[in-house]
């Protein structure tokens, strides 16, 4: 004999045999996670709990109640899956009763009765009647698939939420086709496996081998540098971890005995769930209590993941945009600012509030939430996606159009060295740095003469002569080329140079009074080969947080660079090649110096031609310079003889 | 490779189950049309109480499990169509009485009128006699 227990059971005092009652509690746990699912679902459970009492106490005055009276009532009330056909049309009154069944199975619904989050997917599935697993694997991949690629337009989540609210919500009952559950007494994880190994009527051992398998390979071909083989045993193996945990979350546990039914694709009769139900009752009882617990642990872990994730991610998206600076530079005018605030509220907080609102009516239990309020929620949060594209459109309209500008010098450097210098320190800018992404807001500071904002860099090139050149390029955003031309003459930038020494400030000067048009400047020192450049420790350091756009090349491209510690100064020595790049430059280089050669020879060839016919000439004159001569002294003497002669 | 072929073989020995599985319980789809009406023609002669609202179906040939009875009369109740009172018992808590609300009355006549013409309709068919 089993130990009698006393329980106040609505009201009434009743006696139960252990067995009995851990039997009827179970029941009443089975009947209660089934109406729960429904509306109004508490007040049934209420009625039928009123009911089974009032049985009770009719069917035993004196006794213990025994596990026979417990069936009795079993076959009384039933059990869920047995109710699950008659309880339809009910809600839809007399509209829905004269359309026939098959015009009411091709409409797509949301389905209220097997869900996961508003049932859209079971809607979907139940549409093409298909298990719903199917829809929700597929729903879940391609939703990380998009997460992968952009957060902000996730489709597949975005067209949840939609569906979410276009599609009317109906009390849907299951096709009858062979579903997947988990399998929760034969299980190692999940239950994942043997629910398949149900499913496609195979040994549990079958499925495991296969889920470990990759594993197993990736494992074994790790060792070896086998490539081909080492990647498919990894993407393999992570492929398959994914999709169990996938899985896990989307496949419902085998609850009921139709469930495990479902599960093996028998068909469902008195005398197969009979048989089920006696050996299942056998094998849950202990598992309840620890559940109930597990499930906890469970929301209690989501819940904190949920909210450090939606934490973060505001923290992010908030602080980015308010934060920085930079962002009420280029924005400037208070409607665009105005704008972009709510728009970020809406689409960032608006999910934070809707997803806290969610998890504690899901962990209280409730699962009723008016339409009204969704729409609400989906509307507003498209408002907060059209004033983020409004202010885009905005900034758009002030500046699409790139526009440069460049001044080349040559710097006569005395020297071999070039030193670049700043004596504007960049010590000024703010630094209490909250964390990382306030970094942002170094990039700008405030003073009298206007808005200093770091968008300069410095770069390097080798020279083309034995000159050391400068080549400052500004660039910018306006609408329209003449309109971006006037922007990037606005801010002030001067450099100096003298001696050996090129003095650059490390910011920009904008006007507080205009809007920022992402302004910016490129300085290129061009050094000649076998010469220095020298740049200061200080400088160096100021133009760290350097940004740029338009432009791919903004990493500090210094990679030769020598540090020296007790001057605190970087020294670059010129005319070593040691990037292919520069090999490239240098052969170029060589056979321009090979042109300019050859072409001096043949210069040259051309000079000493000149030079020898000049001579020539030179020569032929001198000897009729002498012709003359002798002439006319022959004519000089002959004269001076006929004027002898004569007298 | 092997276990590419494998996971093949599996899927479609999934699809040809899947196929093979879809079978329609007519019988219990007329039933449950015809369930309400029933229902409702109980509760329409007066007061009743779930359990006796069972025992007379059950009477009648046409058993049905009080799980499903009690969402039924929640639902309808819900939908206006009933209306309930608290009767005091000898013992325990009161029970729930429920009766016939105005719309419920209007929503049992169109009903009934359905029945009327659907049942005639099939007499007419199912008697016609062979050729």
């Amino acid at each position: 004999m089993d130990k009698i227990l006393q329980i106040s059971y609505q009201g009434r005092n009743l006696s139960f045999e252990e067995s009995a009652y851990l039997q009827f509690q179970e029941y009443e746990a089975t009947l209660h996670t089934y109406f729960l699912k429904e509306e109004g679902g508490e007040e049934i459970f209420q009625d039928l709990q009123n009911r089974m009492a009032e049985i009770l106490e009719q069917q035993n005055k004196d006794q213990a109640i025994t596990s026979e009276e417990v069936q009795y009532i079993i076959s009384i009330i039933g059990q869920p899956q047995d109710f699950d056909d008659a309880s339809e049309n009910s809600t839809e009154g007399p509209n829905m009763e004269k359309e026939p069944a098959s015009k009411e199975a091709r409409k797509l619904f949301r389905d209220k009765k097997n869900r996961m989050i508003a049932g859209v997917c079971s809607g979907i599935a139940h549409y093409f009647n298909i298990d719903p697993i199917a829809v929700r694997l597929a729903f879940v991949i391609f939703a990380l698939f998009n997460l992968a690629t952009f957060f902000a337009l996730n489709l597949s989540v975005v067209g949840y939420i939609v569906l979410w609210a276009i599609l009317t919500p109906k009390q849907l009952e299951p096709g009858l086709t062979s579903r997947l559950f988990r399998n929760p007494n034969d299980k190692v994880l999940g239950g994942v496996c043997s629910g398949l190994a149900q499913f496609f009527n195979t040994e549990t051992w079958i499925v495991r081998l296969i889920m470990v398998a990759p594993l197993i390979l990736s494992m074994v071909s790790s060792n070896r540098y086998h490539m081909p083989f080492h990647i498919i045993g990894d993407s393999l193996a992570s492929l398959v971890f994914i999709i169990y945990v996938l899985l896990w979350f989307i496949t419902p546990i085998a609850k009921s005995s139709t469930d495990y039914m479902l599960l093996k694709g028998e068909p469902i009769n008195l005398n197969t769930l009979q048989n089920s139900t006696s050996k299942q009752n056998v094998m849950k009882q202990s598992s309840l209590g620890i559940n109930k617990f597990l499930k906890m642990i469970a929301y209690f872990f989501l819940v904190i993941i949920i909210f450090s994730v939606v934490m973060s991610l505001a923290g992010i998206g908030l602080s980015a945009f308010f934060a920085s600076d930079i962002a009420e530079l280029i924005l400037f005018s208070a409607t665009n600012k105005t704008m972009s605030l709510i728009g970020l509220i809406l689409v960032i907080g608006l999910p934070i509030i809707a997803s806290i609102i969610w998890l504690y009516r899901r962990i209280l239990g409730y699962s009723y939430s008016g339409k009204s309020i969704r729409i609400t929620f989906v509307g507003l949060w498209m408002l907060g996606f059209l004033c983020i594209a409004f202010v885009s459109a905005n900034l758009i309209k002030r500046m699409h159009t790139f526009s440069k500008s460049s001044e080349r010098m040559t710097l006569q450097v005395v020297s071999d060295t070039l030193i670049v210098d700043t004596d504007l320190l960049k010590d000024s800018f703010n630094h209490h740095t909250f964390f990382e992404l306030n970094n942002l807001n170094r990039l700008v500071k405030h003073t009298n003469q206007g808005v200093q904002v770091q968008s300069v860099r410095l770069l390097h090139e080798e020279s083309p002569d034995q000159q050391f050149h400068v080549l400052i390029e500004r660039g910018g955003f306006g609408a329209g080329q003449k309109d971006a031309a006037q922007q990037i003459a606005r801010p002030i930038f001067s450099t100096s140079f003298s001696q050996n020494k090129l003095m650059m400030p490390p910011y920009i000067i904008v006007s507080a009074k205009e809007a920022y048009q992402l302004q910016h400047v490129t300085v290129t020192v061009f050094v000649p080969k076998g010469k220095t450049m020298i740049v200061s420790g200080r400088l160096k350091e100021a133009l760290k947080h350097d940004f740029h756009f338009g432009d791919n090349e903004y990493e500090w491209d210094w990679d030769d660079e020598t540090w020296s510690k007790e001057n605190d100064e970087i020294i670059r020595i010129k005319g070593e090649p040691n990037t292919t790049e520069d090999i490239d430059i240098q052969s170029d280089q060589e056979e321009i110096q090979e042109a300019t050669q050859a072409l001096k020879k043949t210069e040259e060839e051309s000079l000493a031609e000149i030079r020898e016919k000049e001579a020539e000439l030179a020569k032929t004159k001198e000897e009729a310079r002498k012709k003359i001569q002798e002439a006319a002294d022959n004519l000089k003497k002959t004269l001076h003889d006929t004027m002898h002669n004569k007298p | 490779m092997h276990y590419i072929i494998l996971c093949f073989v599996l899927a479609l020995h999934l699809t040809s189950k899947l196929a093979l599985m879809n079978t329609d319980n007519i019988q219990s789809q007329m039933k449950k049309g015809l369930l309400e009406f029933c229902i409702l023609s109980i509760i329409s002669r007066g007061e009743a109480y779930p359990s006796d609202i069972s025992g007379e179906l059950r009477e009648s040939g046409m058993p049905v499990l009080e799980g499903t009875l009690y969402p039924l009369l929640t639902r309808l109740k819900n939908a206006g169509y009933l209306e309930y009172r608290w009767v005091e018992s000898q013992s325990g808590p009161p029970r729930k009485y429920f009766t016939m609300s105005e719309s419920g009355q209007a929503f049992y006549l169109s009903l009934q009128q359905t029945w009327v013409e659907i049942s005639a309709a099939v007499n007419k068919i199912t008697q016609q006699p062979q050729a």
